[in-house]
């Protein structure tokens, strides 16, 4: 049994955080450059504050941590469950939206102004966790 | 008085005095008898120009068009052929199916096509912006409107002329004035502002410049109320309801319904007044896709009819579509009845401003130019024709 390593633990968090990503960021791409009838500056504006911060810390310190030894740590599995949930709920609720309106009979931009109210919830429980992961430790 | 006898046509002067002593007090008691006599001035609930009494029972003073009348009195010598062989549910005055209570007031169980039930209710509605203005009332109100009120109360009947002001004492101070309901309207209605409409106005999608003859109809002194009521009715009787008012710098507008039109911009038969979505259930692949393409749209059209004798453009700045989907909630029910009562100056201008709008699964975008000209847009909503017609 592979023991989790902080290593692996941030790459493996780091493929969920951008698959789903870009799932969203391809429907939104097909939206804007194929739809009718919309204005496609309100989507970006839902989406880029919802995923880009995240993606940046998660690269900054992948890029950071490559040159580092701290990466062979042993890590807490429990912690590595509990990030990696969060992550993907908060994933899980950009995606659906995105997905799934045309069954509820809402207009997109209705669905994406009401999910933030979750989404803001969720958005700081998964950052924060994913904070024990991501954050660069000085020598 | 030495020989009163009828004038007649003789030299004598004496004679001639006394025939100029007769006229003398023929003219003095005449002047006498006038002057006893009270003054005929028009009721209270008199109608302005092109209004008439509805009459649909009796005291009815509810002010109509003169097809609103004419349409009351058809209603009622029908009505015992619209009710229900020996009763129903509602008891003996159940009306035959497609037919309701016209309940022109409370008890009022004529039996109507359900039009007519809802153009009464609108008549009730409006009834105080089609009144004439009393002229104490006119004038400014407080102790003048109380002295032509009072005097009013003391007619035996509550329909007989008023008498003018000046032919009664004006009441003591000490003695409280009497405050009916009209008196307190008309002093709530006077300090009613109307909100103000956007102006210049947003760009629209197009614009139609209404003939003055279609709003005035021959009215020899049309009123802002009376060209508003003539608009509103046109409005109505094709459906839309309800109409909201709103100030302009010069002038008002009248602004409708968001409302969904088909491809030849007449309203749509199903869902007109709905902006809902249909969800795609059950899951059809086909409906999803355009559902998430946004190809599933439908085209909508607010109104506004702008009263101006201003030349205007735009403000350059788009409306949303939220925004003016919400302009029929935030205006008012009428006309105030000072700016009702106003004349229509010979130089306003009704001008029709629509906006277009697409509403889909990803949200109401403007259209702009629109798909239709303006007098396609009104044509095809039966606006157009109804003012074409006679009054």
């Amino acid at each position: 049994m592979t023991t989790l390593t902080m290593h692996l633990a941030r790459k493996r968090l780091a493929v969920v955080w951008f698959a789903g990503a870009f799932v969203c960021f391809f429907v939104l791409l097909v939206i804007s450059f194929f739809a009718e009838n919309v204005d496609p500056t309100s989507l970006w504006d839902w989406f880029l504050p919802a995923v880009v911060p995240n993606l940046s810390l998660i690269i900054g310190v992948l890029v950071y941590a490559h040159r580092q030894t701290q990466s062979d740590t042993p890590i807490d599995p429990f912690l590595y469950r509990l990030a990696l949930s969060l992550s993907l709920l908060y994933l899980a609720l950009l995606v659906l939206p995105l997905l799934f309106f045309p069954l509820t009979g809402k207009p997109l931009p209705e669905l994406l102004n009401i999910s933030r109210l979750w989404l803001a919830a969720v958005q700081g429980l998964a950052t924060g966790v994913m904070g024990a992961f991501f954050v660069r430790h000085d020598k | 008085m030495p020989g009163l006898r009828p004038a007649t046509f003789n030299a004598d002067p004496g004679s001639m005095k006394n025939a100029h002593h007769a006229m003398a007090l023929l003219l003095v008691a005449w002047l006498g008898v006038l002057a006893l006599c009270p003054a005929v001035a028009a009721p209270v609930d008199a109608c302005i120009p092109g209004y008439v009494w509805r009459e649909a029972f009796p005291d009815d003073h509810v002010c109509v068009t003169p097809a609103g009348r004419d349409q009351a009195a058809a209603d009622n010598q029908r009505a015992a052929e619209r009710r229900t062989p020996g009763g129903g549910a509602y008891g003996p005055d159940t009306c035959k199916p497609g037919f309701v209570w016209r309940e022109a007031r409370p008890q009022d169980h004529v039996c109507v096509t359900p039009e007519v039930r809802a153009q009464t209710g609108r008549d009730n509605s409006l009834a105080h912006t089609r009144r004439l203005m009393p002229p104490a009332a006119a004038n400014g109100g407080g102790r003048r409107h109380a002295e032509v009120w009072s005097a009013a109360r003391e007619t035996t009947s509550p329909h007989a002329p008023m008498a003018l002001p000046k032919m009664r004492k004006p009441l003591p101070e000490a003695m409280p004035v009497p405050a009916p309901a009209a008196r307190e309207t008309t002093t709530m209605s006077a300090s009613f502002r109307l909100p103000e409409f956007p102006w210049p106005p947003p760009p629209y999608s197009t614009r139609l410049k209404l003939d003055r003859d279609l709003l005035i109809a021959g009215q020899t002194a049309p009123t802002n109320g009376s060209v508003a009521a003539r608009m509103e009715h046109a409005l109505a009787a094709n459906g839309y309801t309800p109409l909201s008012y709103y100030a302009l710098p010069d002038g008002f507008v009248i602004v409708t319904q968001i409302e969904r039109i088909d491809a030849r911009a007449a309203p749509a038969a199903k869902q007109r007044w709905s902006t809902q979505l249909s969800p795609v259930i059950p899951f059809n692949l086909e409906a999803y896709i355009r559902a998430l393409l946004g190809k599933d749209g439908d085209s909508f059209r607010v109104i506004a009819f702008a009263f101006t004798p201003t030349p205007f453009t735009t403000s350059g700045r788009p409306v949303a579509p939220d925004d003016a989907m919400r302009w029929v909630e935030k205006g008012a029910t009428a006309l105030p009845a000072a700016l009702a009562g106003q004349p229509y100056g010979s130089d306003t201008v009704c001008t029709a401003l629509v906006y277009e709008f697409t509403i889909s699964s990803l949200g109401a975008v403007s259209k702009r130019p629109g798909i239709f000209s303006g007098e396609q847009h009104l044509r095809a909503a039966g606006i157009l024709d109804l003012l074409e017609r006679a009054p």
